[in-house]
């Protein structure tokens, strides 16, 4: 167990120092900031003096190992505009992304699998076959382009729910959060809604491969064999199979979610991080590019390592070990 | 005559194939009478599993159907409804199935398997039923029950499993147990064990047994009135004696005469084809003798010294060696032109390691192999490719070693033209006379291997080592995955060919009786060394070693005269796995017979 | 013989037929099943005939979206069946520019469909031979090699694909890049997997035992029997990559202004969404859905007839 957490963090830290240098480095062959954010009618001047207060005049690898320096005591420098502290323009916006986020993936859980469950268990009844062609409809949908539409159908046509912002929140042990007001639920519900659509097909597609496989194994017919009810075998010997899988598919499902909601903030202007990222991206802003970057990084790793602990604690098949 | 436990009649059980009713089973009928044994026994495609499924209703009932009757304490079983029928599984009935591994759901522990049974049919508390289970698994001979229930079933073995899933079946004294193969996928040894614990927990619960099975020994083990079954039909039931003795059907007879039987060769000093039966009349033929083909004049063209084959087992980040599979250890022997030297031993005991360290399959840690006077571990690319020539292999299962989309035509000529022995142009010319020398036609090689049988499949893959004219084929287990009248059609098809060509063959095999027919010599592993080596008829009629005697006392033997009772023991079949540090000991031989020696057995004996 | 013709005792296989024609090969088998199928039948008509428009584009277009002197702003948001200043009807309608969305929809289409494929097939082939490469070597490479894998596919791809985008910039042969680096790991994992099990079985120990060259083993036995789980995840991620892309270029990180490509053109409709003037974002959105759909229907039939395990 020592052994795999340990191999565990040296791997993180070998991507982050891997990721940093490359993006350091690719950030600082594109282009120059300085370009995008000073006024085009600067003088050389002042231009000179917006350079040297960034440190952009030094070396590529000096930048970069004051830049590791720093990250070492937790700085990861100000961001070039807004003249903050990168890492807390993002840990500003973390809640509203993880909330959407895991709204969204609860979406997913809560409907796919039921839905994936029956399609694996009556693969041939009509209403699995519906699931299934939903399902391949719900795979093929553009993140960007349903959203659209939605906002379309049910904001602008009906007028049912609100199309952008956050909404009223309330703090919960100081984070602001949307799912208890009922202003904020409305406002999250068609985000949510929206980046949960795909991983809803996915979530059915895995369930029901699961539940066919495993209702094919030898252990089902000897349960049945055993005199056990059908709903027991399904319940019991069935969905565990099924769903100890699906610990390592909501894992990643997950990173994929804070990933994708990228598109989705952008849609519906939700105030999260990924809002931010892409704007920074525009300008080259290269402090808030890394520390996202550091951050998402290691929310991954933490991420993966929580699944892979409870996957060993509810499979008794697997054990940890470093490798 | 008592009121039989179970009375079918008349059953008859369809498929739906693509749309079409389709009858699998027709017209099946027996009884089996309180505390009997009934066995119903055939081939592959005879329906016996069907038959057991369709007892339990466990088929689908979306592509299946059964009529007929199956009556069990008064009622019709078809005609229950389904509560009805799973109150009656696992209570009233038990059931066992072939393949331990997978019978036991992975994720759930051992006691709460048994436990659900107990709570469901007969309303035991949760704690009740634990002490229950824990019985139970007393009951079946696994030592240290009660803290076992605890675990899961990957810290069982294959053996331990079965022993679990029939404590399961037998958790509610059912009145009748159906075994549909229980055996089949365990090593001898352990098929043993098991065998007698069913006959000893028989005997006190006072239950009968369906023992659905393909193995003619286990038939006449256990059986008391035997079932035969064939494309569909019982041909023929009667006593297990009478079965045996003067069966009437030629099907019964055809497939008794493809029984080998262990200790039927004595008397005979070479290897014995295997007799042919008229299908119309049943006359049974005397099987051909067997020329005279090892050439003991000449030098061996296989010597193995010393050979060593050990798989290291890495773990950590920096892949350290914490162990290792000594899958082959210091084995030596010698194989003669027209000679066959059998390889036999129990699952994990190195024998098909051998035969695929020899062509450098595996890659061997130590030991010299010589064949035709070539070095093998020395050879380069281009020696070992000439060494691998005159060497070929067949392997188990005939699905398997076919590239399914390789043209069989194609697979056979390919190594020939790969060596430059024929033109491709001449080469379908070659393929259509190899195919016809292993009883196929030419015009076959157009089409893909599953459009074969498994039976025609082997022949194929024989075609394709025969094309490169080898000298020397090891066959690794390769006759064990068919049904026994193929297995006798192959075999037959195998001593042809060693005396038309003055093939040696390297047999290897777990199968004793098959050994027996068809070696001159015979070679015993266990975990990883010849334990015990020499001529056919001494080795089985003479065995000297203690593991030598115990596999050949728990083969089944094919004649209920010869049914023996042995101890319901529960040992288990050691692990060839070592620590990293560990240094096996010199073994040391004696010669107690011309060409027969024994490894000397020390303290910490083997078996 | 002495028995009963031997396929009788077989449940596994039937025996051939005598006289049959020459038989089919599994490859075959597997294409013929594919038509039968109405749903994959339905996604291959559709995609061929996407196909067949974005490469005749230039001749079917009634204008050149990314000529900008073909452009008239006086145009710009027509609705759906409008007439032009000079009489051609614009059937879809016009975008902010005066651009006839129809045209533009097929040169969208055109990008999409050859940024999907040449990114898929160039992922293709590098994750092929990293796989078959990692499978082959075995030992330490291997661990190294998946472990890059494995690090590489817990990041969602658009997360990759955006910083790569972030440091390289905008343009169809830099999207191809990122989409490249995105999914070459994809690949690699499953042709490793299906060669890892593939060199385990016995038609390859027969292979090799029969002495043929190792580069014989590797590509005329081992890798055509690799090839259909390859298949399937290459027909899906061709539908993914095309997503991916028009999602980056809906983000503006994609492909530039001046050439837009179907997600450019959803963006570009966007802010004129919520006045009511739905269709620059919406037909393109649809053609690109339609495109996907059909491309998901045949990957869908293909994996349920290249898997043996469903059957049974």
């Amino acid at each position: 167990m020592s052994g795999y957490l340990f191999s565990r963090f040296l791997q993180t830290f070998v991507t982050l120092f891997v990721m940093s240098v490359l993006v350091f480095g690719g950030l600082h062959m594109v282009g120059n900031p300085v370009d995008v954010l000073l006024s085009p009618t600067a003088t050389p001047a002042e231009r000179l003096e917006v350079i040297r207060s960034f440190g952009l005049d030094r070396p590529v690898w000096e930048q970069y190992w004051i830049f590791l320096g720093n990250a070492l005591k937790g700085e990861l420098g100000n961001s070039f505009v807004f003249n903050q502290p990168a890492l807390d323009l993002i840990l500003q916006r973390m809640p509203a992304t993880l909330e959407l986020a895991v709204t969204a993936l609860l979406m997913a859980l809560v409907i796919g699998i039921p839905l994936g469950i029956h399609a694996g268990l009556r693969p041939n009844s009509v209403l699995s076959k519906s699931i299934m062609t939903f399902s391949i409809l719900g795979f093929s949908l553009p993140t960007f382009w349903i959203g659209l539409v939605m906002i379309m159908v049910f904001a602008v046509q009906l007028g049912w729910l609100p199309s952008s912002g956050r909404g009223e929140t309330t703090e919960v042990f100081g984070v602001p959060l949307s799912v208890f007001t009922r202003d904020g639920l409305a406002h999250l519900a068609l985000p949510a809604f929206n980046l949960a659509l795909f991983k809803i097909s996915l979530v059915i597609r895995i369930t029901r491969a699961g539940v066919l496989e495993t209702m094919q194994l030898d252990f089902v017919r000897f349960a049945r064999a055993k005199g056990m009810p059908e709903r027991r075998i399904v319940s019991v010997h069935v969905l565990k199979n099924t769903l100890i899988p699906l610990i390592t598919v909501i894992g990643l499902e997950l990173g994929s979610l804070i990933a994708f909601a990228v598109v989705t903030e952008t849609i519906f202007a939700w105030p999260g991080m990924g809002k931010l990222i892409i704007d920074a991206i525009a300008v080259l802003d290269r402090p808030v590019i890394l520390a996202y970057l550091m951050i998402t990084v290691v929310m991954f790793s933490v991420i993966n390592l929580v699944v892979d602990i409870l996957y060993s604690v509810v499979d008794p098949r697997v054990r940890l070990e470093g490798k | 005559m008592t009121n039989p436990i179970l009375s079918v009649q008349d059953l008859t059980t369809s498929f739906r194939v693509d749309g079409q009713w389709r009858d699998v089973i027709r017209g099946v009928a027996f009884d089996i009478q309180p505390r009997e044994t009934v066995a119903v026994v055939g081939e592959s495609g005879s329906g016996k599993s069907v038959t057991a499924m369709s007892i339990m209703r466990l088929l689908s009932p979306a592509n299946s159907r059964s009529t007929g009757r199956i009556e069990f304490e008064g009622r019709n079983l078809l005609d229950l409804p389904l509560p009805d029928m799973q109150a009656i599984r696992g209570n009233r009935i038990g059931m066992i199935f072939q393949e331990p591994m997978t019978s036991l759901n992975p994720v759930l522990k051992i006691g709460d398997q048994i436990t659900e049974v107990l709570r469901h049919h007969r309303g035991m508390s949760d704690a009740g039923a634990m002490a229950e289970a824990a019985r139970l698994l007393d009951r079946v001979r696994i030592p240290s029950a009660r803290q076992r229930l605890g675990e899961y079933p990957m810290n069982f073995s294959g053996g331990m499993r079965q022993r679990v899933v029939i404590a399961i079946a037998l958790a509610c004294s059912p009145r009748l147990l159906i075994a549909d193969e229980p055996t089949t996928a365990l090593d001898v040894t352990i098929q043993a064990q098991i065998l007698e614990l069913i006959k000893t927990l028989q005997e006190e619960e006072g239950m009968s047994v369906l023992f659905i099975t393909h193995d003619m020994g286990v038939v006449a083990e256990v059986s008391d009135r035997t079932v035969v079954m064939y494309r569909g039909d019982v041909v023929e039931t009667a006593t297990t004696e009478e079965i045996f003795r003067r069966a009437r059907h030629p099907y019964s007879r055809a497939l008794l005469s493809a029984v080998p039987q262990l200790g039927a060769m004595r008397g005979h000093d070479r290897p014995l084809r295997f007799p042919r039966v008229d299908m119309t009349t049943g006359e049974i033929a005397p099987p051909q003798s067997t020329a005279d083909t090892v050439r003991r004049d000449a030098a061996p063209i296989l010597e193995v010294a010393n050979l060593v084959t050990r798989f290291p087992i890495r773990k950590g980040i920096l892949r350290r060696v914490v162990g290792r599979i000594h899958a082959v250890e210091d084995i030596s022997f010698e194989l003669r032109q027209g000679e066959t030297l059998s390889l036999v031993g129990e699952s994990g005991c190195g024998k098909s390691t051998t035969g695929r360290s020899l062509i450098r399959l595996e890659e061997p840690t130590g030991g010299t192999v010589s064949l035709n006077g070539h070095d093998v571990r020395k050879a380069g690319h281009s020696e070992l490719a000439s060494i691998r020539r005159d060497v070929q292999m067949i392997f188990q299962d005939p699905f398997e070693s076919l590239n399914p989309r390789i043209r069989i035509g194609a697979a056979i000529a390919e190594p020939m033209i790969a060596h430059g022995l024929v033109s491709r142009r001449d080469a379908p010319a070659r393929v259509a006379g190899l195919l016809e020398r292993v009883g196929l036609s030419g015009e076959m090689m157009q089409r893909f291997p599953h459009e074969f049988s498994g039976g025609q499949r082997q022949r194929i893959c024989i075609a394709r080592a025969l094309a490169l004219e080898p000298r020397l084929i090891i066959a690794d287990e390769s006759v064990s995955a068919l049904d026994v009248s193929v297995k006798a059609q192959v075999i037959n098809l195998m001593l042809d060919l060693q005396e038309r060509y003055g093939l040696g063959y390297l047999f290897i095999s777990h199968d004793m009786a098959v050994v027996e027919r068809i070696s001159h010599r015979v070679a015993v592993m266990y975990l990883g060394e010849i334990v015990e080596i020499g001529p056919r008829a001494a080795v089985f009629e003479n065995p000297r070693h203690p593991y030598t005697r115990k596999l050949i006392a728990a083969v089944p033997v094919a004649d209920p005269s010869r049914r023996q009772r042995r101890v319901a023991t529960a040992e288990e079949i050691r692990s060839p796995y070592r620590s990293a540090d560990y240094v096996p000991p010199k073994r040391l031989f004696r010669e107690v017979g011309d060409g027969h020696f024994v490894q000397i057995v020390d303290d910490e004996a083997a078996a | 013989m002495t028995l009963p013709t031997e396929s009788a005792s077989s449940i596994h296989a039937p025996a051939a037929k005598p006289g049959k024609r020459r038989s089919v090969s599994p490859f075959a088998q597997a294409f013929g099943k594919l038509l039968r199928d109405p749903l994959a039948l339905t996604g291959i008509v559709v995609l061929s005939a996407f196909v067949l428009l974005a490469i005749f584009a230039p001749l079917l277009a009634p204008q050149n979206p990314y000529d900008l002197s073909q452009l008239d702003i006086m145009d710009g948001r027509l609705k759906p069946g409008s007439e032009s200043m000079t009489g051609t009807v614009y059937l879809l309608g016009t975008d902010d520019q005066g651009r006839d969305l129809f045209s533009a929809i097929l040169f969208g289409l055109r990008t999409s469909i050859l940024v999907g494929l040449v990114s898929a097939a160039i992922a293709l082939l590098i994750g092929a031979s990293i796989g078959l490469l990692s499978a082959y070597a075995g030992g330490r490479t291997d661990a190294f090699l998946m472990r890059i894998v494995d690090i590489q596919l817990s990041f969602p791809a658009i997360l990759i694909a955006l910083i790569f985008l972030a440091v390289l910039g905008q343009g169809v042969d830099k999207i191809i890049f990122a989409l490249v680096v995105t999914q070459w790991a994809y690949y690699a994992r499953t042709i490793r997997g299906s060669a890892l099990v593939e060199r385990k079985r016995a038609y390859v120990d027969a292979a090799r035992s029969m002495a043929l060259p190792d580069r014989r083993v590797l590509f005329r036995h081992i890798l055509p029997n690799c090839l259909p789980p390859l298949i399937v995840v290459a027909t899906m991620r061709v539908a993914y990559a095309i997503m991916l892309e028009a999602t980056l270029s809906f983000l503006g990180i994609g492909l530039p202004v001046t050439e837009p490509s179907l997600g450019l053109l959803v963006s570009n409709g966007f802010e004129y969404l919520l006045s009511g003037d739905y269709w620059i974002s919406f037909f393109p959105g649809l053609a690109l859905l339609i495109l996907i759909v059909a491309i998901n229907l045949i990957g869908d039939s293909l994996r349920d007839i290249l898997n043996p395990r469903r059957e049974g």
